[in-house]
């Protein structure tokens, strides 16, 4: 059985893991800011503003959680930023299969009442977890919600083991890692500071005295401005009408086979052409839910139940008081609860021993080998073509067209940033900039309206400035190289205008998306 | 004893008839257009990244896997609980009409219901979980999830909703006699 866990474990790590580095499918800017920050910490102390170890990071006009882009500091430093920091998410992505399989292994006894079925619980629920599109595609960018899962399967491990001191500093650690559990951990650590209670586990000890300042740390952290800047920007409650059904509606969604099969509408947040999960996975899911519920009804629960209920009801509530249709990404944290509770469900269900269990469990095995397939294809081949925009794929390619110009020929070079105000972090980047230039900001932990740089300074000395593009005005600027999507340019006029199509960026279906335009040296005159 | 075997027949029956449904839907859909056509579209995102391998191209791209596909979507629409009780929000479906067959308010009357299902009435359970598996049946034939599509399923989370009004109504009956 160990065995079988191994090869769950290393099959869900290589749907992590394989082509990671590609960037067929773009980098994006997120990833690059974390990316280009964890680089900044590691050579010069202090993020892309001069921050010195700072304990949010400044970017786009929000702060991000520290914890990812100091985890990525080794891999970035050793990789480089692209592979460094999906790396270190595929890592935890892949830790996580392990760590939720022996929380199930620990609670499943004591929850389903079915001891035989115990390892096939665990088994049920590292499969879920290994095989779940869902958490698949997260892991394999640098997205801070993986490393806070595993931070919050890590909690329920020690809670299940008793370790309540242990539980407590997890919980901390996950509000750096994720905006969302910045709001559940408090209400957890209330739950978990009960249970310690109830057993006489709270005494005056380093450990506890450790707890405690970390917390009081923590709490003087997350009551900062900047701390809530995220939170405030996506709370709608009170968007549209009662905000009670509005919150009550998109709670209930979270739960719904809808919502959990087909998943985020963004294309970034899911796999072209594969379910957000396979629908058997929901289906144990509400057989496990029901098995739990009636056990809670006729008092035969234990705390390990009443623990993944309330977890499960707290990690979709960030999400559902945003009111987004569906976001796989602040709904995440639900993955841990779900799959335990649907390998319960499983267990449950499954006869205890004999043919017909050989049987479902060689139908079984044969199913993940064909959804395996599936995954796979629709990693490397669908969503490399469906997702490219979304991920703002080839601009890799085009940044490296561009440094490749003799910039003195031209009297100034213009990125485009209309569609994507954030596209320098992939400058960064892709554009090796030095990181001990920094960009100038006043009162670093001030929230306040925010603009990108203006311009910056390549590692091959090259400048380009960031601006909308606007051809129709553009064109009148001589000898200059402009950078941006296809759409930003009226093909017919550049030619018109003496302009010249130096390089372009194609999609996989040979479109061009991203061009490299340089205007006519004789003074032409604007289009009002 | 005898009523429980009863049940079992009437739910294989159902499940069956599920089945055959599924079966159909799976024949009609193969046989569609934009089935094809799906498939097609798969097949030359394959062709444009590059991924090229003949047997494994066959086996994510068919006419089979995008009906289980179409299938499974009007599966899980037709047991979404927010078009019952908030009219599909916030997912609305483009191009469908969409209706709160029933109150949200009655949301907690609902839970009630389903609490006492999987709690206290095993047959009931049997019951509902046999209208399900019929309402489901009915809803996957159609093509767009519409409300006549739903109806069936509308009436079970009635019933379900109605469990709960009852237990209700006996929980302050009882109180009331003592």
């Amino acid at each position: 059985m160990i065995i079988s866990a191994a090869i769950i474990c290393i099959i869900g790590g290589a749907f992590r893991i394989i082509g990671i580095d590609s960037l067929i499918t773009g980098f994006y800017v997120d990833e690059a800011s974390i990316a280009y920050n964890a680089k900044s910490i590691w050579e010069t102390g202090s993020d892309e503003y001069g921050q010195k170890w700072p304990i949010a990071f400044r970017s786009f006009g929000e702060y991000k959680s520290p914890l990812l882009i100091y985890s990525a500091v080794p891999l970035v430093s050793w990789l480089g930023e692209v592979s460094g920091l999906r790396l270190t998410s595929a890592i935890f992505g892949t830790l996580t299969i392990a760590l939720v399989g022996y929380y199930a292994w620990l609670v499943t006894e004591r929850i389903s009442h079915h001891g035989k079925n115990r390892w096939l619980a665990t088994l049920i629920t590292m499969a879920i977890m290994a095989w779940s599109p869902w958490h698949i595609n997260l892991s394999r960018h640098g997205i801070e919600a993986v490393l806070a899962v595993f931070l919050s399967t890590a909690s329920l491990v020690f809670i299940a083991h008793k370790k309540y001191a242990a539980a407590l500093l997890t919980l901390f650690l996950s509000t750096t890692a994720y905006n969302s559990l910045k709001y559940t951990a408090p209400i957890m650590v209330l739950f978990v500071i009960f249970l310690a209670y109830k057993d006489g586990a709270i005494r005056i000890s380093k450990q506890w005295i450790a707890v405690l300042l970390a917390w009081l740390v923590g709490i003087a952290i997350l009551c900062q401005p900047f701390s809530n800047t995220r939170a405030m920007t996506v709370m709608k409650v009170t968007a549209n009408g009662n905000p009670v059904r509005e919150v009550l509606s998109t709670y209930i969604s979270y739960l719904s086979p809808r919502s959990l099969v087909i998943g985020d509408w963004q294309l970034r947040n899911s796999i072209a052409e594969l379910d957000n999960l396979f629908i058997w996975m929901v289906l144990g899911f509400y057989i496990g839910l029901v098995v739990i519920i009636r056990n809670l009804i006729k008092q035969r629960w234990s705390r390990d139940e009443l623990t993944l209920l309330l977890w499960l009801a707290l990690a979709i509530l960030p999400a559902s008081m945003t009111i987004d249709p569906f976001h796989a990404i602040r709904a995440l944290p639900m993955m841990v609860p779900l799959s335990v509770i649907s390998g319960i469900g499983y267990s449950f269900m499954l006869p205890k021993s004999g043919t017909l269990k050989r049987l479902i469990l060689a139908g079984g095995i044969i199913l993940l080998a064909g959804e395996a397939i599936l995954i796979m294809d629709r990693i490397l081949s669908q969503n490399s073509v469906v997702s490219f925009n979304a991920w703002i794929g080839g601009y890799s390619e085009l940044i490296k067209k561009t440094m490749a110009l003799d910039a003195s020929q031209y009297r100034q070079i213009v990125v485009d940033n209309t569609d994507e105000p954030a596209v320098y972090s992939l400058w960064q980047v892709y554009g090796k900039v030095d990181t001990r230039n920094k960009i100038t900001v006043m009162d670093y932990y001030t929230p306040r309206e925010w603009s990108g740089p203006d311009s910056l300074v390549l590692g091959n000395g090259m400048s380009v400035t960031f601006r909308p593009v606007y051809w129709p005005m553009d064109r009148a600027a001589t000898n200059s190289v402009f950078v941006g999507p296809q759409t930003r340019f009226d093909l017919d006029d550049v030619e018109e205008a003496g302009g010249i199509i130096i390089d372009r960026v194609s999609n996989p279906e040979r479109k061009d998306v991203w061009l490299i335009v340089k205007s006519s040296s004789i003074p032409k005159e604007s289009v009002k | 004893m005898k009523r429980l075997v009863d049940i079992r027949i009437y739910a294989g029956l159902a499940m069956v008839l599920l089945l055959l449904c599924i079966g159909q839907t799976t024949i009609r859909l193969v046989r569609l257009e934009s089935t094809i056509g799906k498939v097609h579209w798969w097949r030359d995102n394959q062709m444009y990244s590059g991924t090229q391998v003949k047997a494994i191209n066959r086996m994510t791209a068919n006419k089979y896997l995008a009906a289980a596909d179409e299938i499974k979507r009007r599966v899980v629409e037709s047991a979404d609980p927010n078009i019952y009780f908030f009219g599909g929000h916030p997912s609305e479906r483009p191009g469908v009409w969409e209706f709160e067959f029933i109150p949200w308010m009655m949301i907690p009357l609902w839970v009630i219901g389903l609490m006492v299902l999987i709690s206290r009435n095993r047959r009931m359970l049997n019951l509902v979980g046999i209208g399900f598996i019929l309402a489901l049946a009915h809803a996957i034939r159609y093509e767009v999830i519409t409300n006549q599509a739903i109806i069936p399923m509308a009436a079970v989370a009635y019933s379900v909703v109605g469990m709960g009004m009852y237990q209700i109504f006996m929980a302050v009956h009882d109180k009331l006699k003592k």
